[in-house]
């Protein structure tokens, strides 16, 4: 058994504190500050531990409850202790202060509220390094299958940029007045329609050799939507 | 036997134009290993020696790339980080991407897309990121340089261009470019190791419902 570590606490994060974007959708190893997971716990912290793809319906609607562990304080964990043991938690370090640990409870699971969830603060968003990380320590803790943390992120790349490109459309069209819905919709509406051949910029988004085409053309599309929006308004 | 050694001698001859010898009678098997074996340590060492001059000018190259980088960054400083940042994002770079070829957190690029200043170092490094895709588009011939920094090197191993620039190789980027080495080449000099270190009995594959997903190789059975 040799499960992956992190070098620094920082790798293992997109944003902390005041640094997460509100408007970032809502992803894999999302913190939040306060949240009640029936059967686990009444409030404290949690973290998001479904994949991306099973807390979104067809229409890419979250779902009704989303799956989320419970988050707490640690005693120390070195960094090495990682790789042998410990498997039914995940790391944490410097989650609400450098030099503390917290750990996401892998084994204190439980599908929360949505609405709970949206409504509360979030207080952290894992870097892809640290949701493959979460992903690979949850499937070998639930099946002691040892997953390397590169293919994961094959698997999961396309997810990731997709929801950096709505954090950014998002950006950019609700700074021109659309609302945080009106965004996320327009979004999908542009990556799912088909181009030619049933090929969409959403699915283009698996192929690394076509993610800066679709890069663009959805930056292009923003500027133009938030164009209109500011001619409107 | 003698027709064939014969034979030999004359190639030999003819091999060896700084020895102007004059062969008078058939050479012994003795003789001719004596005097291949002499041709093969030169060869030798004159592999040695283009070895070592092919090093020392790769390292001159290495040396002028960076001298050139720097001095398209210092130039290219004087304009806005904003600006900078803003063709970075309009070549197709993910801000992901340009947070780590910068060193520096996703939610730090996206203040400075907002207005606030850089420090000098930082100002520094997202202008030396600019100087590389100008490089490797203006005199590499690459057409789309986000696109080609983002593939992978090789197809046995996850890392791609963007990972070698974050890590500070920006020379062996651009050799890459310029087909002076292969991604083999720089791979196995940056991270030894890196084909046991990707070896895996799994692979990613489209499962029914159109998601991606892992499952073990599979091999034929015989």
């Amino acid at each position: 058994m040799s499960l992956e570590t992190y070098e620094a606490p920082d790798d293992l994060y997109l944003a902390r504190g005041g640094e997460v974007n509100p408007l970032r959708p809502l992803c894999t190893g999302d913190v939040v500050a306060d949240l009640a997971i029936p059967g686990v716990q009444d409030g404290g912290m949690a973290a998001i531990v479904a994949h991306p793809c099973s807390m979104r319906g067809r229409d890419a609607r979250l779902e009704p409850r989303v799956l989320a562990a419970a988050v707490a304080g640690s005693g120390k964990i070195g960094r090495t202790a990682w790789v042998t043991g410990n498997v039914g938690l995940m790391p944490l370090p410097g989650l609400l202060e450098a030099g503390q640990l917290w750990v996401a409870r892998l084994d204190d699971i439980g599908k929360a509220l949505t609405a709970d969830i949206l409504a509360g603060v979030r207080i952290a968003c894992l870097s892809p390094f640290g949701v493959n990380l979460l992903q690979q320590r949850f499937i070998f803790r639930l099946t002691r299958h040892e997953v390397p943390t590169y293919l994961l992120q094959e698997v999961s790349a396309h997810v990731f940029e997709e929801a950096d490109l709505l954090e950014e459309w998002s950006d950019t069209v609700c700074a021109a007045g659309a609302s945080q819905e009106q965004a996320a919709a327009s979004f999908e509406a542009f990556v799912r329609a088909d181009y030619g051949g049933g090929k969409t910029l959403q699915s283009d988004l698996r192929d690394p050799q076509r993610r800066s085409t679709v890069r663009s053309a959805c930056r292009a599309e923003a500027e133009r939507m938030s164009e209109e929006l500011r001619s409107v308004g | 036997m003698t027709d064939v050694l014969t034979s030999d001698v004359t190639l030999i001859t003819g091999a060896l134009t700084t020895s102007p010898e004059q062969i008078t009678r058939t050479r012994t098997i003795d003789e001719v290993v004596a005097e291949v074996g002499h041709l093969r340590s030169r060869t030798r060492l004159l592999g040695e020696d283009v070895a070592e001059t092919d090093r020392e000018v790769g390292e001159a190259y290495r040396e002028a790339l960076s001298e050139q980088l720097d001095a398209k960054a210092r130039i290219t400083a004087k304009r806005s980080v904003g600006d900078m940042l803003g063709e970075l994002a309009g070549a197709g770079f993910s801000w992901r991407d340009i947070a780590a070829l910068v060193g520096v957190s996703v939610p730090a690029v996206r203040r400075w897309r907002q207005g606030e200043a850089a420090t000098g170092a930082n100002r520094l490094a997202v202008a030396r990121i600019v100087a590389l895709v100008e490089v490797l588009r203006d005199d590499h011939l690459v057409s789309d340089v986000a696109s080609w920094m983002e593939v992978p090197l090789v197809s046995a191993a996850p890392v791609t261009a963007i990972d070698l620039a974050a890590a500070g190789l920006f020379q062996e980027v651009v050799e890459i470019a310029a087909n002076h080495s292969t991604g083999e080449d720089v791979l196995d000099g940056a991270q030894p190791g890196w084909r046991e270190r990707y070896r895996s009995d799994y692979e990613v594959f489209e499962a029914p419902d159109g998601e991606l997903g892992t499952r073990p190789v599979t091999r034929e059975r015989p």
